[in-house]
């Protein structure tokens, strides 16, 4: 079953094109990973999907139905979701409030705000002010909020990113687990983390997709090793 | 050259360094390991003096910085590149490149020399980057101010693994030729990279050292850095 | 759950405390203390309004007297040619907001906060502009006089019935714009001002929650209008100008934006300031540079920052941590 369809989606700045005609589908249920080099188009592609851009020409179809005019918060509450790649949390507030904000537009109870939190293993900072959290924390909070939205299509972007190891495998399981009852793409260039996780691997380079498939498949490939992966 | 003694380090009243002794000789690649929240990045605003209120000393070639102002120990040659970029958003890459050259056109020749990359990248606006091109100009833009002491905070933290070879292959390359001394914080998952170049280790977890040792002896014990730095304080 | 927590909550304590205060001014049968205190709640009111929309929201606006104006000429207007009655009055010159808020907010609240800033301040010299030209209705740079105290339905012209009838119109919009900001509209209002670039990738419209803080602010910035017009019985254009547009907003700084009743202490020192000082009414206005200097340059936070700070510090030792908990109030 797809859950989206991205056709002939393009952005440009000025002159420089960041995402080039760029057409693919995602699986339900399907975790899916983008990786590239730096300066592909990536987030980009991620901001045209959730509208924090606006596309220049191109069609995204979620579940069937055309949301490519919808406004970002309209997306939002459609049920795809992304997290930042430099978190943006509510500072001021506490990591309860946090999760509260999407929640009320979820419509989710106290009860299963309290559970993502001991999920994720916050739940002893509740009350406490966001900002004043240690690094790994925030970027669970950062989780938490996307998760209290209850999504359908969950778009992470770089979600390890200055995580310790035994912190990328703490949230190689939750993403795992995760990814029975929510369709994932994670943009990552952890290839440990990317490849212990994803079902299917999506390469982007200037602002194109070229080259789609299994993992094993992706590692092989000489294009793919030649622009990113390195010796590896 | 750089010699921390008796660091105590807090964030208002939460205390985040404890007795932290440390010396770093010229020409050296110091890397410091550890998990997330010990204090890494803690330590290094420490020595430049930003944000950090601090008890003990911090000495660089025989002068005490510790209470020095921050632009002060820049002058000095100690440059602090941040794990976010520190670019100067507004400005292009070419002159945020110019500026820490000191208003000389940098050699664009020499710029590939580092990064090939770079030349692409000259005529954008240093907020259009996206976040791992970002990291690449910040390290071109550091190597241009010609420090004595480089101070770099996760420098290769959202870099494709490609690009994550050539920084290191490039700081290498770099500390060899110039005498670049650097002081390189990670979080642990480019454990082995590091270890290979650098010149001695340090594990931090939760505000203190639980590590020190010499390269080839720190290559051997490899496995207990793993656990120092895997399991969290 | 809500109301158990809000009573519990120090914020309350201090708004009883303060409403047992005002209600014993009367009974000195000052008739300036009287009249100064009833000046004193309007300001707050009036400081308190602008609060919701600069320190919950971070919408800064200059034409915030738009509103206070606009409650005040209605309630006149209304009280003098329509209903002469004062509760009628004050109920008609507070709904009058919720219009003006709708058409100048649609108008202005879509733009970034620059621009807002901007615009709010146009908006507001256009109604200064419309109540000086408009004679026939407004009456002009005179104003409007004799707003009565004595009504049909309401008869309130002794000193202590409008001083009472003041009092618990403050206590029910202080109690309620504080109720509202604990509630979920009051969060939403905080994540605002916490960050706005997040709030649509939660599913909230930005454009939604700036309208209805500006509504709700709109709203109790014409009431304090409405009741001061029936306190004064004059209304004159001025309260429509601009500079009265920055006296909420310097109440607000130098009693604190941070705390929910910061703005009210700015409002106590500010008209402590220009009543006591009005005898050398040449230096009142170089002491107010003087505070606001201070403000900026040392105690952002306010006044209300500094006594928490110096409350947090008693708070810290151990009696006083005891003393605290056996009232029930959470430390």
């Amino acid at each position: 079953m797809e859950i989206l369809r991205v056709e002939n989606l393009s952005r440009s700045f000025g002159g420089f094109k960041a995402v080039d005609n760029v057409s693919f589908s995602l699986k339900e249920l399907e975790i899916t990973a983008l990786i590239g080099p730096n300066g592909a188009g990536k987030t980009t592609l991620v901001n045209l999907i959730t509208k924090k851009l606006k596309p220049d020409s191109g069609r995204i179809i979620f579940q069937g139905m055309d949301v490519t005019g919808l406004s970002a918060h309209k997306i939002a509450k459609l049920g795809i979701v992304r997290t930042f790649q430099v978190l943006s949390l509510f500072p001021t507030l506490t990591v309860y409030e946090n999760l509260k904000i999407p929640a009320l537009t979820s419509r989710t109870p106290d009860e299963d705000i309290e559970k993502i939190m001991v999920d994720l293993g916050i739940e002893r900072f509740k009350d406490a002010k966001v900002a004043k959290l240690p690094f790994g924390i925030q970027k669970l909070v950062e989780l938490g909020i996307a998760l209290a939205l209850k999504p359908k299509l969950l778009i992470l972007d770089e979600p390890a990113a200055g995580l310790a190891q035994e912190d990328r495998r703490n949230l190689t399981k939750i993403l795992g687990d995760m990814g029975r009852r929510i369709t994932l793409m994670v943009i990552e260039h952890d290839m440990e983390f990317v490849f212990g996780l994803a079902e299917r691997v999506m390469v982007m380079d200037k602002g194109r997709i070229i080259a789609s498939g299994r993992p094993e498949e992706i590692a092989k490939n000489k294009l793919v090793r030649e622009i990113y992966l390195g010796e590896e | 050259m750089l010699k921390i003694r008796n660091l105590n380090a807090y964030y208002g009243n939460l205390q985040v360094l404890f007795n932290i002794n440390l010396e770093v000789d010229r020409g050296d690649i110091v890397a410091v390991l550890g998990p997330n929240g010990a204090g890494k990045t803690t330590l290094l605003k420490a020595i430049i003096n930003v944000e950090v209120t601090k008890y003990g000393e911090v000495e660089f070639e025989g002068t005490n910085i510790t209470s020095l102002p921050t632009h002060k120990i820049a002058k000095l040659g100690v440059h602090y590149v941040p794990d976010y970029g520190g670019l100067l958003p507004g400005m292009t890459v070419l002159d945020n490149l110019r500026l820490a050259a000191g208003s000389k056109t940098p050699p664009i020749n020499k710029l590939k020399d580092f990064y090939p990359e770079i030349a692409n990248l000259l005529e954008r606006r240093a907020d259009a980057l996206s976040g791992g091109e970002r990291k690449i100009v910040s390290i071109v833009r550091s190597i241009l101010t010609n420090p004595k002491l480089l101070l770099l905070d996760e420098p290769s933290e959202g870099m494709s693994p490609i690009m994550v070879d050539k920084t290191v292959k490039l700081l290498k390359r770099l500390n060899e030729e110039r005498e670049f001394t650097i002081l390189w914080v990670e979080p642990g998952a480019k454990l082995k990279k590091v270890i290979e170049v650098a010149d001695k280790i340090i594990v931090l977890t939760a505000g203190r050292i639980v590590y020190v040792g010499e390269a080839e002896r720190a290559k051997e014990e490899i496995d207990k850095i793993k656990e120092y730095v895997f399991v969290r304080g | 759950m809500l109301l158990r927590n809000v009573l519990r909550d120090v914020n309350v304590v201090l708004i009883v405390i303060l409403a047992f205060t005002l209600a014993l001014i009367p009974l000195t049968g000052d008739r300036f203390y009287i009249y100064i205190t009833s000046l004193f709640m309007v300001y707050s009111l009036f400081a308190l309004s602008y609060n919701l929309l600069f320190g919950y929201a971070g919408l800064l606006s200059f034409g915030h007297a738009m509103f206070f104006a606009t409650g005040a000429y209605v309630t006149a207007l209304f009280t003098l040619k329509v209903f002469r009655d004062p509760l009628v009055g004050l109920i008609i010159g507070v709904m009058s907001a919720i219009p003006l808020a709708l058409i100048v907010g649609f108008l202005s609240l879509r733009h970034t906060r620059v621009y807002f800033a901007i615009l709010t301040l146009a908006f507001g010299m256009l109604i200064y502009a419309v109540l000086v030209k408009w004679r026939s209705v407004t009456g002009g740079t005179d104003g409007l006089v004799g707003i009565p105290k004595r009504g049909v339905i309401l008869d309130i012209s002794s000193p202590q019935a409008y001083y009472y009838f003041i009092l618990v119109f403050f206590i029910i919009a202080v109690l309620s714009l504080y109720i509202f900001i604990k509630s979920r509209w009051g969060l939403m209002i905080r994540a605002l001002g916490a960050n706005e670039d997040r709030l649509p990738f939660t599913g909230h419209s930005v454009l939604t929650i700036r309208l209805y803080t500006f509504t709700a602010s709109g709203l109790i910035a014409a009431l304090s209008g409405s009741l001061y017009s029936i306190l004064m019985g004059v209304v004159t254009p001025d309260i429509a100008y601009w500079t009265f547009s920055a006296e909420p907003l310097v109440m607000t700084l130098l009693g604190g934006s941070t705390y929910y009743m910061g703005p009210v202490l700015g409002a106590f020192i500010f008209i402590t300031l220009t009543t006591m000082l009005a005898r050398f009414a040449e230096y009142w206005l170089l002491l107010l540079g003087l505070a606001i200097i201070a403000v900026v340059v040392g105690f952002r936070g306010g006044v209300s920052g500094v006594l928490v700070l110096a409350v947090e510090r008693l708070m810290r030792s151990v009696e006083a941590r005891g003393v605290w908990r056996s009232l029930g109030l959470k430390t």
